[in-house]
């Protein structure tokens, strides 16, 4: 696929979702940074000292990650439900690009909810977020979006394979927040869970926001363990998904597809 | 009575109700709960410390017992207009409110459960013993809370039929409660307006009574309980009015709304 074709898919995909005439994903990016803000907000009226830009970012990674669950997860099937699937595997473009496509501009639309979670931080909480280097935050964002496409890949493939985990996707929202240290850092959790939130890309992005926000040392390490683990996540997704087309293209079904 | 095979509320239990397996039903009555508690645990005690977590957990048992019964009863509403029985509920010789009020005993039961549960969980995981001396003040609560959420939920239900994307407006009214009711931390850090605001919401004075059986908080628990039982017969009326126009609506038209 040429640059050009895979970029104009990303802008419709991005344009398709942020609609206000698509009403399906705009609680979980304009409204439900709100809620987790306004919550830390009054919290903090109980105490007063609270690292405001951690939990801001914290509001945002709840949202982010929600967003990229039920849509990069229902990617593959919800193409199943439009009757869309069969275009997809005879057009001259392979599945994974357009999963690819698909995943990475889920992450993107995720970012907007960040964005925004800024904005009401500042214009209405009255938050004091303290970057301190732009640069570094800038790229630990994106390597937060490496994750976060690679974890989308991830649940589209989990959610073909499998029948009706779909029905379950709300049972694992909670547990990946809780997880990859959004709230608290994973170093203070018990050795196996530890060791199990070590192997989710996602807890290296979020590790690598929380640490370019305060510019700690490990950083550029983090981020290194953190592209790593994608690729190695993304070059596993990209064989299984050439083996679900195969599957596909042979069969026809496969899975909850 | 209710247990009748082919009563309204076996058959409307049978046709959409979401988690009929014992699998399902333990994943999103018992784990489901579960997770959310640990979540809300630990963003309190990330942001505040762990004293204020049985604070915010019991918050969230009140909060989540409303939400399973309004998420049952719009899906129960949702259901009638896809399957397009909402039309012959309302041309039924029976009466509507009489049909609503049968299949509300599948939410209500639920609802029931979750708290039930709940409360035992927050026994086990959080170290909420249930305080014995007050098992009467408890029962009334449990009594008092799923009225006046029966009440909201109706009324919340009725109210959504006007909506094209009823998720949107479920989603924006449950964080609105998370927000407003006093879940996560006290109304009186509200402004003044959206204090009087919350106190005219269905868990705020719940939520406020159940902590103070816990011995939590420092209220009046019957005047708490009161105040709630006179919202949730103001919350019964609206929607008796909303039903009766709605049918009335209908039956005049031959429609309930147009392009929805």
């Amino acid at each position: 696929m040429t640059t050009i074709n895979w970029l104009t898919l990303l802008v419709r995909e991005i344009k398709y979702f942020t609609n206000f005439e698509n009403k399906m994903y705009q609680f979980l990016l304009f409204f439900q940074p709100l809620m987790f803000l306004s919550i830390v907000y009054f919290l903090n009226e109980y105490r007063g000292d609270i690292n405001d830009g951690r939990f801001v970012i914290a509001s945002a990674l709840i949202s982010m990650w929600s967003y990229v669950l039920y849509s990069s997860g229902s990617a593959l099937t919800s193409q199943k439900w439009s009757d869309t699937l069969k275009l997809l595997l005879v057009s001259p473009v392979s599945l994974s690009a357009i999963l690819m496509t698909k995943v990475i501009s889920n992450s993107f639309i995720a970012m907007f909810s960040m964005l925004l979670s800024f904005i009401y931080a500042k214009f209405i909480f009255n938050f004091k977020v303290e970057i301190a280097s732009y640069t570094l935050f800038s790229i630990a964002i994106l390597v937060l979006i490496l994750s976060l496409s690679v974890m989308g890949l991830i649940l589209a493939i989990v959610f073909v394979a499998f029948q009706n985990v779909y029905d379950y996707q709300n049972l694992i929202l909670t547990p990946m927040v809780l997880m990859c240290g959004v709230f608290i850092p994973v170093e203070q959790f018990p050795l196996v869970v530890k060791v199990v939130s070590y192997i989710i890309p996602m807890t290296w992005g979020i590790k690598s926001v929380y640490e370019a926000l305060q510019l700690s040392s490990p950083i550029y390490t983090t981020m290194t363990i953190s592209i790593l683990i994608s690729l190695f996540y993304l070059l596993a997704a990209f064989f299984i998904i050439k083996r679900i087309e195969l599957l596909l293209r042979k069969t026809g079904k496969l899975g909850a597809i | 009575m209710f247990i009748n095979k082919y009563g309204l509320t076996t058959l409307s239990y049978k046709a959409v109700y979401s988690y009929q397996s014992i699998k399902l039903f333990i994943l999103f009555r018992i784990v489901d709960p579960f997770m959310h508690y640990i979540f809300f645990a630990t963003l309190a005690s990330a942001l505040v410390g762990t004293s204020y977590l049985k604070f915010v957990v019991l918050g969230n048992i009140v909060y989540y017992t409303c939400q399973t019964m309004m998420i049952n009863f719009i899906n129960m509403f949702r259901m009638e207009r896809r399957y397009g029985t909402l039309e012959l509920n309302i041309a039924s010789p029976t009466n509507t409110l009489y049909v609503i009020i049968k299949k509300g005993i599948v939410p209500l039961l639920d609802s029931l459960f979750v708290f039930l549960i709940s409360i035992i969980l927050g026994g086990i995981l959080f170290d909420l013993n249930l305080p014995i001396n007050n098992i009467v003040n408890i029962i009334f609560l449990c009594l008092v809370t799923m009225f006046t959420m029966f009440c909201f939920s109706l009324l919340f239900a009725c109210i959504s039929l006007v909506f094209s994307n009823v998720n949107l407006f479920l989603n924006i009214t449950l964080a609105f409660l998370q927000i407003f009711c006093g879940v996560n931390f006290g109304v009186n850090k509200l402004p003044e307006v959206l204090e009087f605001i919350s106190r005219l919401l269905p868990l705020t004075h719940s939520i406020e009574a159940l902590r103070t059986i816990y011995r939590i908080t420092k209220y009046e628990v019957t005047s708490l309980l009161l105040k709630e039982l006179t919202l949730g017969f103001c919350y019964l009326i609206l929607s008796l009015i909303l039903v009766i126009s709605m049918e009335k609506l209908a039956r005049k038209n031959g429609e309930l709304f147009k392009d929805i």
